[in-house]
């Protein structure tokens, strides 16, 4: 799949400090990247320097297979920042007819794009209100509207969800989703869960170094070097953590007593899958077992591992 | 572009209360002003001999006057109409929506500059009553109002370019504002400062420099080439520091 942004050893240096140190990483041409790190990790200096806002120190970087010191082109681009840059005086309407026009969209098409946006977010029956007066949910709505007026074909996202309630937050989930495909999405969030379930690629920057990136389950993966799996047993005992403690190839990691069961973290040191041995032992010593499955790692756990600091 | 940045800027100018209550207050000080020196004149001429009334000179008494309180009130409304101009768009992050538009700088700046005259002009268009009132009293000197006008004009395009290149420097909007009317303020003096020169020729140039001096040609309907030429390259100097300003994007 072609490339719509490539970072090269990019370096941003402000003030003697250096923000980013040679990040380099790619995003797929109609794909949802996803920007995480923690606070201060360089990630709206990162969305910045893409959106052309600030200038790179050292490295390169090409957006629609050109440099970016070379063309801007800012009608291919829409940015939401980490807050809604609204005329609050304005009405929503002419805030969208305004940016239209200074997006250089022509007088005549200016309506069709604002009824693409009113449709894309819902924005129908707060057109003809004064952005002031309206939540914190619709002024979101408005600020990613402002980004998508013009059609671009990379919407870039700041923390889009970053102060919305669970529902306006399920909201935006959906229409970033809706914007795959036709639009190639960057964006950054502090909300893991979101992200993956949104982002079909992620990229995580701490203290202005990638430390990953990647397909979520490749790094999933990467992560796994020991396979942990979780057992729970209806009817335990204390001869249960003795076999579970004395099986070759497993290490108890970790119990936790339930109100009708009792579970379990193993890992298992074992190169082979001692899975169904397992079973098999605890099915004939009358055990029921209600669960054996290989625990999944969120990205909450990607994140964790990749950005943990070496003591 | 620079007609749909200056008519949002306009629009949203017509549309805050406080335009009005600016222009409340500047009407009712300048009407005041307007009396008071017109029936100032009256007492004083009443007074004369019949022989010296033609010698005590309307123009000079009253509409040189004007202009110059006119234009000393202009000092305090010029960096209040000018300090959000950049300043509030820097500070809520919206002057981005530019940097990530069609919109040149050069645009940008003109589009902000000619906004913030307008709006000072339609203030001073307020006073446009005071020629009629003269006319119909018979003792309106048309060359003087209309000179007195055109310096006017000009002193407040100098003024407006000082006012939005404080604004752009400053993300605090007391900030820009103060900063604003201290480089109008010391365009404005910068006649005072000649006399502390004892050297000629730097005082000549300090004289050159101050936006009164030639604003006081205007006044006295004396225009060279020299003042229009003086407030050209001003306006356009302090355009081009905005300009340069702007391109650093984000400080």
């Amino acid at each position: 799949m072609k490339n719509t942004i490539i970072l090269d050893r990019v370096c941003l240096e402000k003030g003697g400090r250096k923000i980013l140190k040679e990040i380099s990483f790619s995003v797929k041409s109609g794909s949802i990247h996803g920007l995480l790190g923690p606070n201060g990790a360089g990630k709206t200096s990162t969305l910045n320097l893409i959106a052309g806002l600030d200038k790179v120190s050292l490295g390169h970087i090409e957006i629609f297979d050109s440099a970016i010191s070379q063309v801007q082109e800012t009608d291919r681009i829409g940015f939401l920042l980490e807050y809604p840059t609204l005329y609050e005086e304005m009405l929503v309407k002419e805030y969208l007819e305004y940016l239209a026009k200074i997006r250089g969209i022509e007088t005549q098409k200016i309506s069709e794009h604002i009824e693409y946006c009113v449709e894309a977010l819902d924005l129908k029956d707060v057109l003809n209100r004064s952005i002031e007066n309206l939540s914190k949910g619709f002024k979101q709505r408005i600020g990613i509207a402002q980004a998508i007026v013009h059609k671009p074909d990379l919407v870039i996202l700041d923390e889009p969800t970053v102060g919305l309630d669970p529902q306006a937050v399920v909201e935006m989930r959906n229409f970033i989703l809706r914007l795959k495909g036709e639009h190639t999405v960057l964006l950054s969030s502090h909300l893991l869960h979101e992200m993956s379930l949104v982002c079909d690629e992620v990229t995580i920057i701490s203290e202005g170094k990638i430390v990953a990136s990647g397909e979520i389950e490749k790094l999933e993966e990467r992560i796994q070097e020991i396979t942990h799996v979780e057992l729970e047993v209806m009817n335990h005992d204390d001869d249960l953590i003795d076999l579970i403690e004395n099986f070759e190839g497993i290490e108890l990691v970790k119990t936790d007593v339930r109100a009708n069961s009792l579970l379990l973290l193993l890992s298992l040191t074992s190169a082979y899958e001692l899975r169904p041995k397992l079973i098999e032992v605890l099915v004939e010593k009358k055990y029921d077992v209600l669960k054996l499955s290989k625990k999944q790692h969120s990205l909450e756990d990607i994140f964790m591992k990749v950005t943990e600091k070496d003591d | 572009m620079i007609s749909t940045i200056y008519f949002k800027e306009m629009k949203l100018f017509f549309r805050h209360p406080i335009t009005y209550l600016i222009a409340g207050v500047y009407t009712l000080i300048i009407g005041w002003l307007i009396f008071s020196q017109i029936s100032y004149f009256a007492q004083n001429i009443q007074v004369l001999p019949t022989d010296l009334r033609t010698q005590y000179d309307f123009s000079n008494q009253v509409i040189i006057k004007l202009f110059g309180n006119i234009n000393f009130i202009f000092l305090f409304i010029v960096p209040f109409l000018t300090m959000r101009i950049f300043s509030e768009e820097y500070k809520s992050g919206t002057i981005n929506l530019y940097f990530t538009s069609y919109v040149s700088d050069v645009e940008l700046v003109l589009a902000k500059f000619l906004a913030a005259f307008s709006q000072a002009f339609f203030l001073l268009s307020l006073t446009m009553f005071f020629p009629f009132f003269l006319g119909n009293l018979d003792v309106s000197d048309t060359n003087f109002v209309i000179t007195g006008y055109l310096g006017l004009c000009l002193n407040l395009m100098c003024y407006c370019a000082l006012g939005c290149l404080a604004s752009a420097l400053s993300k605090n909007i007391l900030i820009a504002s103060i900063m604003g009317f201290m480089f109008i303020l010391v365009s404005w003096m910068m006649n005072m400062f000649s006399f502390l020169s004892s050297h000629y020729f730097f005082s000549e140039i300090i004289l050159f420099l101050s936006v009164n001096s030639h604003f006081e040609n205007f006044v006295q309907a004396n225009i060279s080439i020299s003042d229009i030429t003086f407030y050209f390259s001003f306006i356009v100097f302090c355009l081009i520091l905005l300009v340069k300003r702007v391109g650093i994007r984000n400080w």
